[in-house]
């Protein structure tokens, strides 16, 4: 999947969540800070490895905190 | 409704301290299933890194947690230690290595824990069912370690001034049990940033009913005259880390393990392990282990003559 594949998924994906419309969803912002809880959170990751195809970490969340952050370094070669 | 309900009722005074049927549910679960997932040591809390141990080290990073621990209560001059909720009994066995402790003793609630330590025949190594609440050493220890059972004692609906009183208990029962120069090491999951009531129902019902966390304050209150803290660790990522190596091993190990427990159970437990490891990573809970030196008791007041203080 490409970055910008990857920024709208989880960017529908958040916005499923909060219920708004996924372009009020903005990629620079920490994930922290839509409050996810520890399941839609975990639900994410889940998603994402089905989509991708490898096991990921809850820690990604954590290293890279924003929705940019996050795609950069899932569409960058090896990044697990 | 919780899984506990179909189990008998226990009376209030068996269930002070921790719940024996709670604990029951969750530890004796089986333990081939917790050997497929934890390391050789069966040891089930947290592990810690040093800059020395590898990021997939587990069995090393759970070594150094035993020895942190023993360490803090200075096992090198022990003779007789106590382990509250002792597990599988790893850290029992590590103590063992040291040849001046004369007797090892671990406390537990779990049916499968007690049965498989005693049954291994352990030399100086003394299993106990039975809680903090109704234990009575024969002899004072000079070393206490409690890990991951803190965890179990308060009830959830308590109040956090039950909870204090309850914690207070508990650490005045620990320092009466010491010597003078006895040494405590503890170590606990305590909330961080998530609510009392933001809690998950899925964990506080399927996987560890009839639990409550401490809130890092109400142990502070707790502990207060009663013993100094000598030491704070809060190694929150060293959970995350942990639950993330548990869950890929139970990931390695899942056609095993469906077959030990069953499907609903393993998927309970993936979601559990991912669940947990989250809420470390995001500190929406912390894992504490505090050193802890007892705090001389309080005489009793002393009738002073009534001709003293006052300057002659």
């Amino acid at each position: 999947m490409s970055k910008e594949n990857i920024v709208s998924y989880i960017q529908h994906y958040v916005a499923q969540l909060l219920a708004l419309e996924a372009r009020e969803v903005q990629t620079d912002v920490e994930f922290a800070s839509y409050g996810l809880t520890s399941s839609t959170a975990i639900a994410l990751i889940g998603d994402l490895e089905q989509q991708l195809g490898r096991e990921l970490s809850p820690a990604l969340l954590f290293e890279h905190p924003t929705i940019e952050a996050m795609a950069e370094h899932l569409a960058s070669a090896g990044g697990a | 409704m919780s899984d506990l309900e179909t189990l008998a009722p226990e009376s209030a005074t068996t269930t002070r301290g921790g719940v024996p049927a709670a604990i029951r549910h969750h530890y004796d679960a089986s333990n081939a299933f917790y050997r497929l997932w934890l390391d050789d040591s069966m040891t089930y809390s947290c592990a810690l890194w040093d800059g020395a141990t590898a990021r997939e080290d587990l069995a090393r990073a759970q070594g150094n947690k035993l020895d942190y621990h023993l360490q803090n209560v200075a096992i090198d001059r022990a003779q007789r230690l106590l382990d509250i909720g002792c597990g599988w009994g790893s850290l029992l066995k590590r103590a063992l290595a040291h040849p001046k402790l004369e007797s090892a003793t671990g406390l537990t609630l779990s049916d499968a824990q007690h049965s498989l330590l005693a049954n291994e025949r352990v030399e100086r190594l003394h299993v106990r069912k039975e809680s903090w609440i109704t234990h009575q050493p024969s002899a004072p220890y000079d070393a206490i370690v409690s890990v991951g059972a803190f965890e179990h004692f308060a009830r959830p609906g308590q109040s956090s001034a039950e909870k204090v009183e309850l914690y207070r208990e508990f650490f005045e029962r620990c320092r009466s049990w010491l010597t003078r120069t006895g040494r405590m090491s503890l170590q606990t999951i305590a909330y961080g940033t998530l609510q009392p009531h933001e809690a998950s129902e899925f964990i506080n019902t399927h996987i560890f009913p009839d639990a409550e966390l401490p809130i890092p304050h109400e142990m502070h209150l707790a502990l207060r005259d009663v013993f100094e803290l000598v030491a704070l660790r809060n190694d929150r990522e060293h959970y995350g880390r942990t639950c993330e190596l548990w869950f890929q091993n139970l990931r390695k190990q899942r056609q095993q393990a469906v077959a030990l427990v069953g499907e609903t159970k393993v998927a309970q437990y993936e979601q559990y392990l991912r669940m947990s490891s989250f809420g470390f990573y995001s500190g929406k809970i912390c894992l504490l282990r505090l050193a802890l030196a007892p705090l001389p008791r309080r005489a009793a007041t002393v009738a002073v003559p009534s001709d003293w203080g006052s300057p002659s």
